[in-house]
């Protein structure tokens, strides 16, 4: 199973190669990461039918904002599970995901266990 | 006959008889005292002690003896003589000087004329060392007079010449007037009658004026006897009339004796015998009572001159011998040989030849003996006269030239007048400018007081202001700021939770029995703890800067300037100016790009200034293609922000610093783009701006010595570049 995580901060792919290092190695979770909209959206796009399941991204980013990829996504890849990570985790910001078609919004800094188990079940449910 | 003048003192004139057939003529003035009068005041004063060296006593002593020198010149030497040595003694000079003319006119009076003459010269001398030289012209016309006698005439007129200048100068009327009568007498010697009458003319003008009736009539007498000489004796007539009347008028026996003689002459000439007669008749008796000499042998023989010319010969042979007797008395050659010519006649008439012989042998003698004297001074004027006509020329020459200084003067003075007048009004009109001028100076000094202190309040308020602004973007950035510690600090969260879970992981391993570790997964935990800490460490930092940066901007420049590496303030800048929208603005989208220049130098600035100019410039760029209004409008526009820096003419001491802020907003409308940098100036909603950011912006770039400059195409692009030295 693929994920694709979007931040503009490139540290955030240590941590989720660090995090989830054993479903990694066991080939259980294939991560990848995108340092933008516009990448994630190519990413996405250059693959054909993608592969990717589920989409983290972050909401304050340079260029595409997280929100916009969100919507993007869903217009074109409506299979596709998005969820948000963000530093505001403000009702506004929530609404507009959850409406947006999200399917989780996380908080940073990132709560790894909810994450984890947002991960295993989808891994569960596969 | 004309008379002349001489000798004479202020208010005494003088009465003297002179040869040939002049008369010196006795001129009192109503004012002047008699010897008498003066002798009972000197008594008077002789009571008073040191009297002597009084000088009013010996002014009364000069007037004394200036009668005296007139009526009795013998015992006037004596007395002069006495009255000279007490003005030594007093070391009266002016008297001296009066007390030795007086000298000369008694040693005159007697006809020791080389005596009178060295006493002139020695009054002559002492008057000119007085001040003023007031005497001086009266002496040189007595002097004249001595040379005239002595047949000297052209020395006369010099000294008549030299009396009239100094008159003129001294403003002495009478002296110059004297002067004049005396010039006149030679001229008519000379049978110049015109210029001798003008002369007179003169003469009787400064008479006129001083209102001096005596000399008036002499004046007269004198104008009409030489008209009478002219042959023009209806002039002659008119002028005597008024000489006569006047004389009668004055009641004075000399004047009403010498003009009804003058009258008698001119009523003879016209034939009117009966007038002629009545008047000799008058002369006569005048003469007789007051012992007028020369007049009375003068009237006597032209009263025989009628008789005979009415055949009443016994008569004129009666009068013609008394007038003969009275002349040959007074040694008056010219009566003398008129009376003998006379007697001639009648005796001849009478047919006494011998007689008339005798009378004739001596006409003949005193004729030719006139003629020679005659001769010789007309020989002796004609030179004078060369001489004098030379003089009078010179003098006329000096007072046209006095009288031109004198109108120059005056046109001068009027000029400087003039001048004066103009520049007193300038100086009204200076003084009334110059007032007007303080006052306005005055109310500009309070108005530049208040206007002062309206800039101190403004500066004030300017600096609240700045502050304000700083305060309200330090407010924008709060969001911006927040999220860039935010974003290190869930790093370092989550890298130090993640290394515990490592730790955890590593412990777990290592409970393993040794041949069932993993000693690649050991490897790779202790790697990744490595890079965990190094995270946390760099993140940390990363935060550290962010607050440090945010006090530096809230707290007053210090103006330092210090090393700066321009491309992370930038990057600084833009993060915290996007995440700064971003945060406040949940719709915001925007991308920016940054192209800085490999190898930039460092820059010499006010970080904190330079950083609120660049995030000022963020964010309006940002503000500008990215807000919701705008992208609404155009959907498909990609809003972007690209922030360039480069080094333009690098090593060149021109070297500056280029960077450039681009958005691709909608531009800025060209009627508007002059205002930007104005204080207060916005586009924002009210409430949204303060104005200042440009404002201030453009001043921070000055201060640094750079520039803040703006191009902008309307819905395309617009760029804020600011330049700053190196």
């Amino acid at each position: 199973m693929k994920i694709l995580i979007v931040d503009d901060e490139q540290d955030v792919e240590i941590m989720f190669l660090q995090k989830f290092r054993k479903e990694i190695k066991s080939k259980r979770l294939e991560v990848s990461f995108a340092f933008s909209g516009e990448q994630a959206l190519a990413m996405l796009g250059n693959s054909g039918s993608p592969d990717v399941v589920y989409v983290f991204s972050d909401i304050n980013m340079p260029g595409m904002s997280g929100l916009e990829l969100l919507s993007a996504i869903k217009s074109r890849f409506p299979h596709i599970l998005v969820s948000m990570i963000s530093a505001y985790g403000d009702r506004d910001n929530y609404n507009r995901a959850i409406s947006s078609g999200a399917k989780g919004f996380f908080t940073k800094p990132v709560d790894f266990d909810s994450l984890k188990i947002e991960i295993a079940e989808l891994l569960t449910n596969q | 006959m004309a008379a002349r003048i001489g000798n004479h003192r202020p208010s005494a004139p003088s009465a003297a008889f002179w040869g040939a057939c002049l008369y010196f003529l006795v001129l009192l003035s109503a004012s002047a005292q008699t010897a008498e009068q003066l002798q009972a005041e000197m008594k008077r004063m002789e009571a008073g002690a040191g009297f002597a060296t009084d000088t009013a006593y010996l002014n009364l002593a000069n007037e004394l003896g200036f009668i005296l020198a007139e009526s009795s010149p013998d015992s006037a030497v004596s007395y002069l003589d006495l009255q000279l040595q007490r003005c030594r003694e007093a070391r009266y000079e002016k008297g001296e000087a009066e007390a030795l003319k007086i000298y000369g006119n008694a040693l005159q009076n007697k006809g020791d004329f080389r005596g009178s003459i060295s006493y002139y010269s020695e009054a002559l001398e002492i008057a000119k060392r007085l001040d003023g030289e007031k005497l001086v012209p009266g002496i040189l016309n007595n002097i004249g007079l001595v040379n005239y006698n002595l047949g000297n005439y052209a020395e006369a007129l010099n000294s008549f010449y030299e009396a009239i200048k100094g008159a003129d100068l001294t403003k002495d009327a009478n002296v110059k007037a004297a002067a004049l009568n005396n010039v006149a007498l030679i001229y008519f010697e000379q049978d110049k009658l015109e210029e001798a009458k003008e002369k007179y003319r003169e003469m009787l003008a400064i008479y006129q004026e001083t209102g001096n009736k005596g000399r008036v009539i002499l004046a007269y007498n004198n104008i009409g006897d030489v008209e009478l000489k002219q042959n023009k004796p209806l002039e002659a007539l008119k002028n005597l009339q008024v000489a006569y009347q006047s004389a009668t008028e004055l009641n004075s026996p000399e004047f009403v004796e010498m003009t009804s003689r003058t009258l008698a002459d001119i009523y003879a000439a016209l034939d009117s015998a009966d007038r002629a007669e009545e008047l000799y008749l008058q002369s006569i008796a005048l003469s007789r009572e007051n012992g007028y000499g020369v007049p009375y042998a003068h009237s006597l023989i032209g009263l025989a001159e009628l008789y005979y010319q009415k055949g009443e010969l016994q008569q004129a042979t009666d009068l013609a011998k008394e007038g003969l007797a009275q002349a040959e008395t007074m040694a008056q050659p010219m009566q003398m040989r008129n009376a003998n010519e006379l007697l001639s006649r009648i005796y001849e008439d009478q047919g006494d030849f011998q007689a008339a012989l005798r009378s004739f042998q001596l006409f003949k003698f005193y004729n030719d003996s006139i003629n020679t004297s005659h001769s010789q001074r007309l020989t002796a004027t004609l030179e004078a006269e060369y001489e004098f006509s030379k003089k009078e020329m010179e003098y006329e020459r000096a007072s046209s030239r006095q009288r031109w200084i004198i109108f120059s003067a005056c046109a001068g003075l009027l000029a400087f007048l003039i001048i004066l007048f103009v520049e007193y009004r300038n100086k009204k009109n200076l003084d009334k400018a110059y007032h007007s001028l303080q006052d306005k100076n005055n109310e500009i000094a309070s108005k530049n007081e208040a206007l002062e202190k309206a800039l101190s309040q403004l500066k004030a308020a300017q600096a609240q202001l700045i502050q304000a602004e700083k305060m309200a973007s330090l407010g924008e950035l709060t969001a911006g700021i927040a999220h860039e510690i935010q974003n290190p600090l869930n790093f370092v969260t989550n890298f130090s939770q993640l290394s515990a879970e490592l730790i955890q992981e590593l412990s777990e391993e290592r409970a393993k029995k040794p041949e069932e570790q993993d000693p690649d997964l050991l490897d790779e935990i202790l790697s990744d703890l490595q890079l965990n800490l190094g995270k946390i460490n760099q993140h940390g930092k990363r935060a550290d800067s962010i607050v440090k940066g945010m006090l530096e901007h809230s707290r007053a420049s210090t103006g330092e300037k210090v090393q700066t590496d321009i491309k992370s303030l930038i990057n600084e800048c833009l993060r915290l100016s996007f995440h700064g929208l971003r945060a406040r603005d949940k719709s915001f989208s925007a991308d920016f790009s940054t192209e800085v220049e490999p190898d930039l130098p460092q820059a010499q600035l006010v970080p904190q200034d330079i950083s609120r100019l660049l995030l000022n410039l963020l964010n309006n760029a940002f503000y500008a293609c990215a807000n919701a209004d705008f992208r609404k409008e155009n959907p498909d526009l990609k809003p972007l922000v690209t922030v360039s820096a480069s080094c333009i003419a690098k090593g060149s001491p021109k070297a500056r610093l280029k960077i450039s802020v681009t958005d691709n907003g909608p531009g800025i409308p060209p009627e508007i783009i002059d205002k930007i940098f104005q204080p207060f100036f916005t586009t924002k909603p009210t409430g949204h701006g303060t104005g200042l950011g440009l404002s201030l912006s453009y001043d921070i770039a000055k201060a640094h010595g750079g520039e803040l400059t703006v191009q902008s195409v309307p819905g395309e692009f617009t760029t804020f570049t600011v330049f700053l030295p190196v």
